[in-house]
């Protein structure tokens, strides 16, 4: 017992003595680059910052709203219904990339011949009316639909690309997957799966993006260029959001993320870092 | 064992009236309320804050099979089929082999191998749920899906993979509590049955058997009851499908398909969704509460049937009547099982052919049981091996010393051991006075009835599902206190949590106290109080002790109780203060990472920090264990 009580207390005395804590909470999708941007911080600067990633977006924005963080960490833009919820809160907006949510498909999908599908292709299966990937030019094999589990920025794109709005996504329940290494391992070993996922985690291996197929039959990859120039239709920005103007420690992580190092880091783990829309796109 | 002093002590040791409102009894009575009491808060709470679903949804909550929350439709009827099945699939498959394997230990091995198949069970029951979780999303699944491939699955999430998984996981409940059921037979009935001239394998299925049938249906009720509370490992196997029901629920088929359980709903991200609409919050905390009312009535009929089974007076109780009290004096066993409808002698004159086919059927049973045996110890050999193997490369002295980079895909998991280190010893801190408190007011002060009443709270509160405690801390202490995630509402959960084990070790150590000393304070003249400090306190520190070890190596271990409570992925070192004061942890960093990784060489960061955790839960039991089941043995056979 005592060499515990001894073990404790030297825990506690050893804690060196921070500043403010700064405090990080969202998408899992943002997380790689808001990760490795405060192990930067923490060690460059000495500053002490918490991430996690509860709940997703959605967790990101409720607990800004909540005041327990002080950034959210969001890849889809805070809804109208967010702000009812927390009336008293000022959101904003911090763009530090782009990301495309892919139609994703696994390898056995794509060997058979699936590579495009056009959006009412995928509100058809989505809806049920197409459940065979031979109706799609595949194969002979049945459409597994993994869905994201709510609160995942990409089910929101997903919805409003569909449907206008998620709101008025028909209510139709499929098995769930959460985060993307799961989404990727799930999928990835199961014949006929289809999900939605970040085109960053598309390994081209056990996972496949296909291309969307606009009106005039053009197949658009969700590749760079084409996330830039919007002409991929589902791409979305990432944010950092706070709660009022950034301040404090927040400015200086924002500062960080923003600066040409946190850039980089934004382009490190796959997305699109500002300057590449600008100079490909508008 | 004829110097041990009954259960309760009272007989020898009742606390004279006039002094019961000492500093000790107080204080015990204070222990005992704060346990009973947060029971009660729990179920309270969950009860108030569940009402605007049932008014809004009436009973088509639990009778609907809708759950869409964007369209404020909450029928719940899905998730508790799924939980039905799943825990079903678990104790069909846990309880022949658990039971099988119990009693091949209990009857067949001798003593010193018995004793090592216990501790390599008890040490299979500590293995964290979150490690099933990650064997479960990596292994177990692909098996499914490739194994039943003509069925043509959707995919490797059923509910089967989640009844799989969760059949290891309560098949050391089954065996552990069937062994106890077992051993509680007297053995001085197995020699009077053998010097009869049954075999061993008749003793067993005359005297034995019989005798311990309410202690086996007892333990498989306390093991379902763990089935239907387990939510991460399930979380991550099931297919978290909402509103699907099969054709035909009886059907097998049925099973192969994707499902929700409650506890899969619960750890999922819909929780945080749900706080600050209290319509969607209201629905998922009744959830919660049908959990904790399905669950609490199997381990309540459980937990009565186990006290009732492993009563010393059960068989005379039934046999004759009013003797009940002296069972434990082997001349009136013996009378008792003359009066037993007497268990059939083998005949002398019986056909060679009869004793053949005899033989063969005893021989290819108790093969059977052995065989079960050797999956259970089997079982914990493959998984360990499984995860060091994964996991070994890992470990290094930087990935024990440096905090998380790149990550999870770099550095070590230094200040995920703190934080769990911190919550363990919070928790350890929060538990020993309760525990002791619950103990004295057990083993001292409380008469039979009353002592039996508060031993089915504490089974009750072992088989609380431990997302429960999670949600009850997000309310409380996140939420009500404003505390945000802290380390101190994570240790007071697994405090309240590990309770159960620590008192039941210490209760069972008071138990075997030998009688004479508690005769001798008495003799010297001292206070119940003054023995309680002098004497009984003192000599039961091993019970504390390893009581406190099992309690901190399963509590280690949990994810569920302190992801919406304490835990965050990255960042928190020391924490300076209670509100905001998050800690990382072993389990909550294997949650994460299994579900989300970017970096491929997460994943042998992943396996190392499982191996990391099984070594420290591995470790405090490997110590504790021996002292452990001696203990417990010698208070069974009291």
């Amino acid at each position: 017992m005592r060499g515990w009580t001894v073990f404790a207390a030297a825990l506690f005395a050893a804690a060196p003595m921070f500043a403010d804590v700064l405090k990080i909470n969202g998408s899992t999708t943002v997380n790689p680059v808001a990760a490795e941007a405060a192990e930067v911080l923490r060690a460059e600067q000495n500053m002490e910052i918490h991430i996690d990633t509860q709940g997703g977006s959605t967790g990101g924005i409720s607990s800004l709203g909540d005041g327990l963080v002080q950034i959210g960490m969001s890849s889809r833009t805070v809804s109208d219904k967010d702000r009812q919820k927390y009336p008293s809160a000022q959101f904003t907006q911090i763009h530090i990339g782009e990301d495309a949510v892919a139609i994703v498909v696994s390898r056995d999908v794509w060997e058979s011949g699936v590579r495009a599908v056009t959006r009412e292709n995928v509100r058809d299966v989505f809806e049920g009316k197409i459940v065979n990937w031979k109706e799609l030019g595949g194969a002979d094999q049945r459409i597994v639909f993994f869905n994201r589990e709510p609160g995942r920025g990409e089910w929101e794109v997903f919805g409003k690309w569909l449907y206008g709005d998620p709101k008025k996504v028909p209510a139709i329940s499929y098995q769930e997957v959460g985060g993307n290494e799961e989404t990727r391992n799930k999928v990835g070993s199961t014949r006929g799966a289809v999900t939605l996922l970040s085109s960053v985690w598309a390994d081209g291996k056990a996972l496949i993006a296909l291309a969307i197929q606009d009106e005039n039959g053009q197949a658009i990859q969700p590749n760079g260029a084409n996330i830039a120039s919007h002409k991929y239709p589902m791409s979305r920005p990432l944010f950092l959001l706070t709660n009022g103007a950034p301040s404090g420690e927040a400015k200086q992580f924002i500062d960080f993320v923003l600066s040409p190092r946190g850039q980089e880091l934004v382009r490190k783990h796959g997305y699109l870092s500002l300057d590449q829309l600008v100079v490909d796109g508008k | 064992m004829t110097a041990i002093a009954p259960l309760s002590l009272s007989p020898t040791f009742a606390p004279s009236r006039r002094k019961r409102w000492s500093f000790t009894f107080a204080f015990s009575v204070i222990g005992t309320a704060v346990a009973i009491g947060f029971v009660i808060a729990m179920v309270a709470l969950f009860a108030w804050q569940t009402v605007p679903v049932l008014q809004h949804s009436g009973s088509g909550y639990l009778t609907a099979n809708n759950w869409h929350y964007r369209h404020e439709l909450f029928g719940a009827l899905s998730m508790i089929y799924g939980t039905v099945a799943v825990s079903v699939v678990a104790v069909a498959i846990a309880a022949p082999v658990g039971i099988g394997a119990a009693i091949f230990t209990s009857e067949f091995l001798p003593p010193r191998v018995r004793v090592v198949v216990k501790i390599i069970i008890e040490l299979l029951a500590g293995i964290p749920s979150v490690v099933y979780g990650l064997i479960g999303i990596l292994y177990l699944r692909n098996f499914v899906y490739d194994s039943f491939e003509t069925f043509d699955l959707l995919s490797g999430d059923t509910l089967l993979t989640a009844g799989i998984l969760l059949a290891v996981m309560i098949l050391p409940t089954v065996m552990t509590l069937s062994d106890d059921a077992l051993r509680g037979v007297p053995a001085l009935q197995r020699q009077a049955a053998r010097g009869l001239g049954l075999s061993r394998f008749g003793a067993m299925l005359h005297i034995a058997l019989p005798q311990a049938r309410v202690g086996l249906l007892a333990a498989v009720l306390l093991a379902l009851g763990r089935a239907l509370g387990e939510a991460i490992a399930v979380f991550l196997v099931v297919g978290r499908q909402d509103n699907h029901m099969p054709a035909n629920v009886f059907s097998l088929r049925a099973l192969l398909e994707p499902g929700q359980t409650l506890t899969s709903k619960l750890g999922g991200a819909e929780v945080n969704i749900a706080y600050g609409d209290p319509l969607h919050w209201a629905a998922i905390v009744g959830l919660g509460l049908m959990l904790l009312l399905i669950a609490g009535l199997v381990t309540i009929v459980g937990a009565w049937l186990e006290t009732r089974g492993s009563s010393p007076s059960m068989y005379s109780g039934r046999g004759i009547k009013g003797e009940g009290r002296s069972a434990n004096d082997s001349t009136l066993q013996l009378t008792a099982l003359h009066k037993e409808p007497s268990p059939p002698t083998p005949s002398l004159s019986t056909r060679r052919g009869r004793i053949r086919r005899h033989r063969f059927i005893e021989g290819s049973t108790v093969t059977a049981f052995a065989f079960c045996t050797t999956i259970a110890c089997g079982l914990m050999l493959v998984l360990i091996a499984a995860i060091f193997y994964r996991g070994g490369s890992a470990l290094s002295w930087r990935f024990f010393t440096e905090q998380i980079r790149l990550v999870g895909a770099d550095g070590g998991i230094f200040f995920n051991i703190v934080g769990t280190l911190i919550l363990i010893f919070t928790a350890l801190v929060v538990c020993t006075p309760i525990a002791m408190a619950l103990a004295l007011m057990q083993g001292v002060y409380f008469r039979k009835r009353a002592a039996q009443r508060l031993g089915i709270v504490l089974y009750l509160l072992n088989g609380t599902p431990s997302i429960l405690f999670g949600l009850f801390g997000l309310i409380v202490f996140v939420k009500f206190f404003g505390w945000g995630k802290s380390w101190l509402s994570g240790g007071i959960l697994l405090g309240i949590m590990m309770l159960p084990t620590v008192t039941v070790a210490l209760i069972e150590r008071i138990k075997v106290l030998p009688r004479k000393y508690i005769e001798a304070s008495r003799g010297l003249g001292l206070s119940t109080s003054q023995t309680i400090w002098s004497v009984i306190v003192p000599q039961s520190r091993s019970g504390l002790v390893t009581g406190s070890l099992l309690g901190l190596a399963r509590a280690a271990g949990e994810t569920a109780p302190i992801m919406f409570t304490a835990t965050i992925f990255a960042g928190a070192m020391f924490p300076h203060g209670i509100t905001e004061s998050p800690v990382l942890s072993l389990p909550y960093h294997i949650f994460v990472l299994a579900q989300d990784s970017f970096d491929p060489r997460v994943a042998e960061k992943l396996w190392g920090t499982a191996a990391a955790l099984l070594l420290i839960v591995l470790l405090l039991s490997l110590i504790a264990l021996p002292m452990r089941l001696r203990t417990h043995e010698e208070a069974a056979g009291a």
